[in-house]
């Protein structure tokens, strides 16, 4: 089960606006809570808040990933948060299966969080002004992916507000991880799209 | 149409200027023509400004700054050129009109790009390739696959070594998904045009899509071979070497000659961290010598990452302190 809030939602929503013609990738943080087992829990409930675009084009290099990870990981720490999904969006448009590297990045990241959930983009559902979500969630066990969008809920002010923000042209102020590496004035943590968010609710 | 009102009244503004030389240099209505022809022609002259002032913007956009803000392209034709006569351009506005294609196409607003697509087809009817491909690469983006691959084909037959269709016929591979086709094809591409760097690139990224780190790395190699002056190059190449696994080494090697070329790389940076430390944990049981040099230089490089830091963005330091002591040995 799992559901997710207005910022993650459109962050997700802004770095696929911001680079349509590239696979990107990024990292969703969900509440830390206090019991973390370390073996997978299906009854667990995630509730993601936030996220952290990754990177846009050539997504199976390793070296910038294990930087981004330490450094979301040493983010996470100050803020009771924890790495548990992660999205991924192919290339092509017609291809929405987890590939390759989906895999192997997933692994990496259930290694410190069992209960971490893959986030598939449907580019073909990228239209939210005829659906409610341009992904589908995965749970990974076993090199097997089982879907599991049916127990994920998103709410409709987030689709409003992803719309809202990417008409004010917003996807151009994303920063992702390589936006930070080509530049490191660049925020990864995106503080300007939450200020953006919080004066688009009023 | 402002055009010529603007070159008629400068050849009017011309014959007063005569009439008076001729007639009489002090006759008060002449000077009062021409004032009224002066102050025609210069209002005239203000709205094709504005139009070349636009024009400057738009070629900023597309060819000085090089970024392919393709929706930013869409929204200045919708805003404002659309609206606007362009005969005043001259023959720019080919050049316009293949631009807000390409940007159009990519935005998925076809629309747009038959607009434009149709004017540059009035102009240079079928006899002309360039636009001949551009119509190719309009069937592309509705799904009509097989006429874009037929009007390469065509376009082939009649001159085998127009690089830029069998370019765009390769990229049709990509799109129907048929990845080991298009880096087959690809190679034999790239057997005649070796010094093509965007094609070694496309190649490269190929390769890395498939996983096959070997032969990316080998593309990369080409790359730097081409153009070692490239910061870009380099750290490409260590990247893919270390992503390989067996070889820190050379990844290592290559991040420092990233380094050399531009100082400001932090990826390579951080690369000289993660490769130096991974050679200092395989060796940890073998000399002390090499691992004291590895060691030196992974806390050089951390002093450099923390001093770039604390200059650029000081908030974001207690983070990435942790982060680099969390990678240590």
């Amino acid at each position: 089960m799992s559901d997710i809030n207005t910022l993650a939602f459109t962050k997700m929503f802004l770095h696929l606006a911001k680079y349509p013609e590239l696979a990107v990738n990024g990292i969703l943080l969900s509440e830390k809570t206090s019991s973390a087992s370390d073996e997978a829990d299906s009854s667990s409930y995630l509730h993601f808040i936030d996220c952290i675009p990754l990177f846009h084009g050539i997504l199976s290099l390793s070296p910038m990933l294990e930087i981004a990870l330490s450094q979301i990981d040493a983010y996470c720490s100050s803020k009771k948060l924890t790495i548990a999904g992660y999205y991924h969006a192919n290339e092509n448009y017609s291809d929405p299966n987890p590939n390759f590297t989906t895999l192997k990045i997933m692994e990496k990241i259930k290694e410190n969080n069992p209960n971490a959930v893959l986030f598939m983009i449907d580019n073909s559902l990228v239209d939210l002004t005829e659906n409610d979500r341009f992904y589908n969630v995965f749970t990974l066990s076993d090199r097997t992916w089982k879907n599991v969008t049916d127990s994920h809920i998103v709410n409709d002010e987030s689709r409003l507000s992803a719309m809202q923000l990417v008409n004010r042209k917003q996807h151009r102020q994303l920063i992702d991880f390589d936006n930070h590496l080509d530049s490191i004035s660049n925020d990864w943590r995106n503080p300007h799209i939450r200020n953006e968010l919080n004066a688009a609710s009023f | 149409m402002v055009a010529v009102t603007s070159f008629i009244a400068m050849l009017a503004t011309t014959l007063v200027d005569l009439a008076k030389l001729y007639f009489d240099p002090w006759s008060t209505w002449l000077w009062v023509i021409r004032g009224v022809l002066l102050f025609f022609s210069d209002k005239i002259k203000t709205r094709t400004w504005i139009l070349y002032s636009k024009k400057a913007d738009f070629q900023q956009h597309v060819t000085i700054e090089n970024r392919r803000a393709h929706d930013e392209i869409v929204d200045l034709w919708t805003d404002v050129l659309s609206e606007r006569n362009l005969s005043s351009l001259g023959d720019e506005k080919w050049l316009i009109f293949e631009q807000v294609f390409k940007s159009a196409l990519h935005c998925s607003k076809q629309s747009i790009a038959r607009h434009c697509l149709d004017q540059l087809e009035k102009q240079f009817k079928s006899t002309s390739r360039r636009v001949t491909t551009l119509n190719a690469m309009y069937h592309e983006s509705i799904d009509d696959f097989k006429s874009a691959d037929d009007i390469y084909s065509n376009l082939l037959d009649e001159n085998e070594t127009d690089a830029i269709v069998q370019k765009r016929q390769i990229s049709l591979l990509k799109e129907k998904n048929q990845i080991r086709e298009a880096i087959s094809q690809l190679n034999s591409y790239l057997e005649l045009y070796q010094a093509d760097q965007e094609a070694w690139s496309e190649l490269c990224d190929l390769y890395l899509s498939e996983h096959d780190y070997a032969k990316a790395a080998f593309c990369a190699e080409e790359l730097l071979l081409i153009n070692p002056h490239n910061h870009l190059h380099h750290e490409r190449y260590a990247s893919i070497r270390y992503s390989q696994g067996d070889d820190y080494e050379k990844a290592r090697t290559y991040y420092f000659s990233a380094l050399k070329v531009n100082p400001a790389n932090i990826r390579a940076l951080y690369g000289i961290v993660l490769t130096s430390t991974n050679l200092a944990m395989k060796n940890s049981s073998r000399s002390n010598e090499n691992n004291q040099v590895y060691i030196e230089q992974i806390q050089w490089a951390r002093e450099q990452i923390i001093q770039k830091y604390r200059e650029a963005i000081p908030d974001l330091l207690p983070v990435v302190e942790l982060a680099l002591q969390s990678l240590a040995l």
